[in-house]
C-alpha cells in the first residue's frame, strides 16, 4: 500500500518544497527591489537639495561677479535642464535613457558649477564673506551626499541584480516578470 | 583598494567564532560548578549506589541538574539585571557623562556646520537616521563615540580635538568608523556581552561571600565551617576564572568589530587613505587618542581608538594598535608609519587650521580667528569689571592709535611701536636701525611715529591695546611680522618683562611652530610642582611691594595658588628676584602637559594674584605671557583692575 502511494508524498513534498523556494525567492527580490528605489529617492532628494542650493549661491556672488555673467548663466541652465531631467525621471521609470539623460544633465550642472567655485576663488574678497563660505560648505557637503546616495543606490542595484540573477530566483523573476535595475554614472566624463 | 566586503566578512566571522566562545566560557562556568558538586558529595557516593548499568552519581542526577539549572537561572539573573541597569542610560546619558554638549542642527559655527554636514553625508552613505551630535568640548584628543542600543537612538560623540584637527575628509572617515558600529549592532553585542561577564562576575563574587560568611566571627576558629570555606573559595575561583578568560574573548571581540568598522567605514566613503590619516594623526599627536573625563573608562570600549593607556588597557586592549588597522585596511600600504614624534601636535594642529582657513575663511587676508584668541575686549560674556576697566584704558590712547590698531595695514607696525615706546630711551636708536634692516622705510617711520605718540600713554594701557590689535593682524604676513618683532626684542641684548610678553602671546596667536617647546615626555610630578611653584612665587613677589608685611602676603598668595592646585605643602622658592630665564624654565616644563593640566597651572596663577588683592603692571604682563605658553584663553586681568567687584 505505501509504495502506491509514495511518489504522491514525493510529489508534494517537492512541491511544496518549491513553492516555498518560490515565495521566498519572490520576497526577497520584493525587499531588494524596494531598497533600490528608496536608495533612488534618496538621491532625488539631494539632487533638489543642490538645485535649490544654486540660485542662492548665484544671487549671493552675483553682484561682485558682474564680468562672469556667462559662467553664471551657463550654471543657471544647467540647472533648469538637470531640473527637468529629474523631474521626467520619477523612481517608478527608472529606465536607462531616462537614468543616462539625468546623469549627463546632473553632469553639465557638476562642471558649470566648479566652474563657477573655480571663479570665485579669484575674488578674494567675495570668498572671505560668511554666506559665500556657507553656502560653499554646503555646496561641497551636497556633492559628498550625491555621491554617497548614488554609492548606496548603486550598491543596492548590485545586490537586487546579484540576486534576481541568481538560481533559482532566476526562474521567480523571470515568471513575475522583475527588470534588472540599472546603474546610476555621475562623473567628470560624459555617461555614454 | 581591498575588497572591504571580504574584510567585513572576515570580521564578522572572527567575531561570531569569538562571541561563541564567550558563550562556551560561560556554559563551562556551569559545567565546572557541577563538577564542583560532583566533588562535594563524593564522599556520599558509596552509601548510594548506583542500579547495576547506571553511571556512578545516577543517584543525585536531580540534585547535578538541580544545582546546574540553578547556576545557571542564577547567574542569568544578574547578568539581565546587569543588562536592564546599563540599557537605562542611553546614548544621551553617556554623552552627557563625558561631557558632551548636543550641536544644534541648525547651527553656523563653521566648523560645527561642517560636522553636521558630515554625519548627515554619512547617514546617507550607511542610509541610517541621522543620530544626535554631541561635542566633548574639553577632550583635546582625536576621538569619538558611538553609543545607544538601536539606530534609531543612537548619538555620535566627538572630541573638539577631532572636530579641530582632522580635515574634511578624515573627519568622514572617523564617522563613517562610528557609523558603522550602529550599523552593526555593536553596542548591542557589547551591552550583551557586558552582562553575561558580570553574570560570572557574580558567581565569583558569591562564592567569596560565602567563604567569609563561613569563616564565621574572627579569629574564632569554633564558628568557621570548613566545607563552606572551600566549596566558597573553590566557587570564586571559577568565577573568577571565568571572569577573567571571558574578559579577554570580551576585548578580542572588540577589537574584531574595530576591524569590522574600519572596513565599513571604507565601505561607505571609498576612501582607505582618509581613514589611514586618522589613524596616522591619532599615532602623531602627543595627546592622541586619550581622554581627560574622569568617566572616560566607563565607555572605552565605545570610542574610536584606544580613549585609556594604563597597564591593564593596554593588555586588555578594546582596539588593535594602530599599526594592525592601518595594515588591515590596506596591506599593501608602505608607510609612514604613527609615531610620536613623526607629527608635532602643534605644526598639525597649525597645518589644520592653515588649510580650515583656507577652507572656510577663504584667503590670505582674512583676519586670524584662532580659539586661543586673546579675548576681544567687547566681548559681552566678559567679567564686567574687566571690560569697564578696558574700556577706560583705551580712552586714554589717542584715536589715532585706536583706529591703527583696527586697521590691518596699521596694526603691524603698532606692534614694533608699542616695543619701541616701552624700550629706554638709549636703546631706541639702535632698535630703529635694527627695524629699518628688517623693514622698509615707510614701514620703520610708520612705527616711530606711533611710537612717539605712544610714548605718553600710560603703560598700564598697553595690554588693553595689545587685545585690540591681535584680531586684526593679517594672516599672510605673521611670518614677517614675527621676524620683525624679534629682531626688535633682541636688539638690546636684554628682554625686558613687556618683550618677554609680547613674544609669547605672538607666537602664540600667530602659531610659530618653532616657538613651542618639544613635547615628546610628559614632566614627572616633581617637575611640575617645581615649575608651579617657581611660577607662583614670581608672581606672588611681582605684586605688593614695599609695605612692611610683604614678605607675608606674598607668602599668603602663593599658597593660595597651591590650595588651588592641591598641593597644600608646596615649598616657595627663596630668591627674592623674579628672573625671566626661571620663569621661562619652569614654563617650559609645564607646557608639555596636558590641556587640563595647563588649565588647571592657569587657574592656580590666577588665584595667585587674585588673592594679592591688586593687579600690579608686572602681574598682569607675566599672566598674559603665562596665558600664552600654556595655551589658555587670556585671564581677563589688567594692570590696576579692581578685584573686589563680581566674578
Amino acid at each position: 500500500m505505501p509504495d502506491a502511494a509514495f511518489p504522491l508524498y514525493l510529489g508534494a513534498l517537492l512541491f511544496l518544497i518549491a513553492g516555498a523556494a518560490a515565495v521566498y525567492a519572490y520576497n526577497r527580490l520584493v525587499t531588494l527591489k524596494q531598497r533600490g528605489l528608496n536608495a533612488f529617492a534618496q538621491i532625488d532628494v539631494q539632487l533638489t537639495r543642490r538645485h535649490n542650493l544654486v540660485p542662492n549661491l548665484v544671487e549671493t556672488v552675483k553682484g561682485a561677479m558682474k564680468h562672469e555673467r556667462e559662467t553664471l548663466l551657463a550654471v543657471v541652465q544647467a540647472r533648469s535642464h538637470a531640473m527637468e531631467a529629474l523631474r521626467m525621471t520619477p523612481p517608478s521609470l527608472l529606465e536607462q535613457e531616462r537614468l543616462m539623460h539625468l546623469a549627463a544633465s546632473e553632469n553639465t550642472l557638476t562642471a558649470t558649477l566648479s566652474g563657477l567655485v573655480a571663479r570665485i576663488e579669484a575674488y578674494p574678497e567675495l570668498k572671505a564673506m560668511r554666506n559665500t563660505l556657507q553656502l560653499m560648505e554646503e555646496l561641497r557637503s551636497t556633492e559628498n551626499r550625491i555621491a554617497f546616495a548614488r554609492q548606496a543606490y548603486n550598491d543596492a542595484v548590485a545586490r537586487y541584480n546579484s540576486q534576481r540573477d541568481s538560481f533559482p530566483t532566476l526562474l521567480v523573476a523571470g515568471l513575475m516578470g522583475f527588470a534588472p535595475l540599472h546603474y546610476l554614472q555621475f562623473s567628470c566624463e560624459p555617461a555614454n | 583598494m581591498v575588497d572591504f566586503f571580504a574584510s567585513q566578512e572576515r570580521a564578522k566571522q572572527a567575531s561570531g567564532s569569538l562571541v561563541f566562545y564567550f558563550v562556551l566560557g560561560f556554559i563551562g562556568v556551569i559545567a565546572l560548578v557541577v563538577l564542583l558538586t560532583m566533588l562535594l558529595i563524593l564522599p556520599l557516593q558509596p552509601f548510594f549506589m548506583p542500579p547495576p548499568g547506571k553511571w556512578a552519581f545516577y543517584e543525585f542526577r536531580w540534585l547535578l541538574l538541580g544545582v546546574g539549572l540553578g547556576t545557571a537561572a542564577y547567574m542569568l539573573l544578574a547578568s539581565l539585571w546587569k543588562m536592564h541597569t546599563l540599557r537605562q542610560g542611553g546614548g544621551e546619558a553617556v554623552a552627557a557623562m563625558l561631557g558632551g554638549r548636543l550641536l544644534r542642527p541648525d547651527t553656523t559655527a563653521p566648523l560645527e556646520r561642517r560636522l553636521c554636514n558630515v554625519v548627515e553625508e554619512i547617514a546617507i552613505a550607511s542610509q541610517t537616521p541621522t543620530p544626535l551630535i554631541f561635542v566633548l568640548d574639553k577632550e583635546c584628543g582625536i576621538n569619538a563615540f558611538a553609543a545607544g542600543f538601536t539606530p534609531h537612538q543612537a548619538v555620535l560623540g566627538i572630541t573638539r580635538g577631532a572636530t579641530e584637527l582632522l580635515p574634511r575628509d578624515a573627519l568622514q572617515a572617523l564617522v563613517a568608523h562610528e557609523f558603522s558600529h550602529i550599523c552593526n549592532g555593536d553596542m548591542r553585542l557589547n551591552l550583551r556581552l557586558m552582562g553575561l561577564l558580570h553574570g560570572i562576575l557574580f558567581l565569583a563574587l558569591t562564592g567569596y561571600g560565602l567563604t567569609r560568611a563561613s569563616l564565621g566571627n574572627t579569629g574564632d576558629s569554633e564558628g568557621a565551617f570548613i566545607p563552606g570555606i572551600l566549596a566558597g573559595l573553590a566557587l570564586g575561583a571559577i568565577g573568577s576564572a571565568g571572569t577573567f578568560s571571558c574578559t579577554l574573548l570580551k576585548a578580542a571581540v572588540g577589537r574584531q568589530r574595530e576591524f569590522l568598522a574600519d572596513a565599513a567605514a571604507v565601505e561607505f566613503t571609498r576612501n582607505p587613505a582618509a581613514l589611514i590619516q586618522v589613524l596616522l594623526t591619532i599615532g602623531g599627536c602627543r595627546q592622541g587618542s586619550l581622554m581627560d573625563s574622569p568617566h572616560a573608562p566607563l565607555a572605552s570600549h565605545l570610542y574610536f581608538a584606544n580613549g585609556l593607556n594604563t597597564w591593564l588597557a593596554r593588555k586588555l586592549a578594546t582596539h588593535p594598535t594602530l599599526e594592525e588597522r592601518i595594515r588591515r585596511i590596506d596591506p599593501f600600504y608602505q608607510g609612514p608609519w604613527p609615531h610620536k614624534s613623526a607629527v608635532e601636535e602643534t605644526t598639525l594642529r597649525q597645518s589644520v587650521l592653515a588649510q580650515a582657513r583656507v577652507e572656510l575663511a577663504g584667503f590670505a587676508g582674512a583676519p586670524i580667528n584662532v580659539r586661543k584668541m586673546p579675548v576681544a575686549i567687547h566681548d559681552e560674556k566678559l567679567p564686567g569689571a574687566y571690560r569697564r576697566h578696558a574700556l577706560a584704558l583705551l580712552d586714554k590712547l589717542p584715536h589715532s592709535i585706536q583706529s591703527a590698531a583696527r586697521s590691518g595695514r596699521d596694526a603691524p607696525s603698532l606692534l614694533c611701536g608699542m616695543l619701541l615706546a616701552r624700550s629706554r630711551p638709549d636703546e631706541r636708536d639702535l632698535m630703529s636701525d635694527v627695524l629699518l634692516e628688517y623693514s622698509d622705510v615707510t614701514f620703520h617711520d610708520k612705527a616711530l611715529r606711533q611710537a612717539e605718540i605712544l610714548a605718553s600713554v600710560p603703560c598700564a594701557a598697553f595690554l588693553p591695546l595689545l587685545h585690540l590689535i591681535l584680531p586684526h593682524l593679517p594672516f599672510a604676513g605673521r611670518e614677517e611680522i614675527l621676524r620683525r618683532v624679534k629682531a626688535l626684542i633682541a636688539a638690546d641684548k636684554r628682554v625686558n618683562l613687556f618683550e618677554w610678553m609680547l613674544e609669547k602671546v605672538l607666537a602664540n596667536t600667530l602659531q610659530d611652530p618653532e616657538s613651542t617647546p618639544q613635547r615628546d615626555v610628559l614632566p614627572t610630578w616633581e617637575e611640575k610642582a617645581l615649575a608651579c611653584a617657581m611660577l607662583l612665587a614670581a608672581l606672588a613677589r611681582s605684586g605688593m611691594r614695599g609695605t612692611r608685611d610683604a614678605p607675608s602676603a606674598q607668602q599668603a598668595a602663593f599658597n593660595a595658588g597651591a590650595g588651588v592646585l592641591g598641593i597644600s605643602d608646596l615649598k616657595m622658592p627663596r630668591t627674592q628676584r623674579v628672573r625671566l630665564r626661571d620663569v621661562d624654565a619652569s614654563l617650559e616644563v609645564l607646557g608639555r602637559l596636558a590641556a587640563q593640566a595647563r588649565q588647571g597651572c592657569m587657574a592656580a596663577c590666577l588665584a595667585c594674584v587674585r588673592h594679592t588683592g591688586e593687579v600690579t603692571q608686572e602681574q598682569a604682563e607675566l599672566l598674559q605671557g603665562i596665558a600664552a605658553v600654556l595655551r589658555c584663553p587670556a585671564p581677563a586681568l589688567l594692570p590696576g583692575q579692581p578685584l573686589f567687584l563680581e566674578e
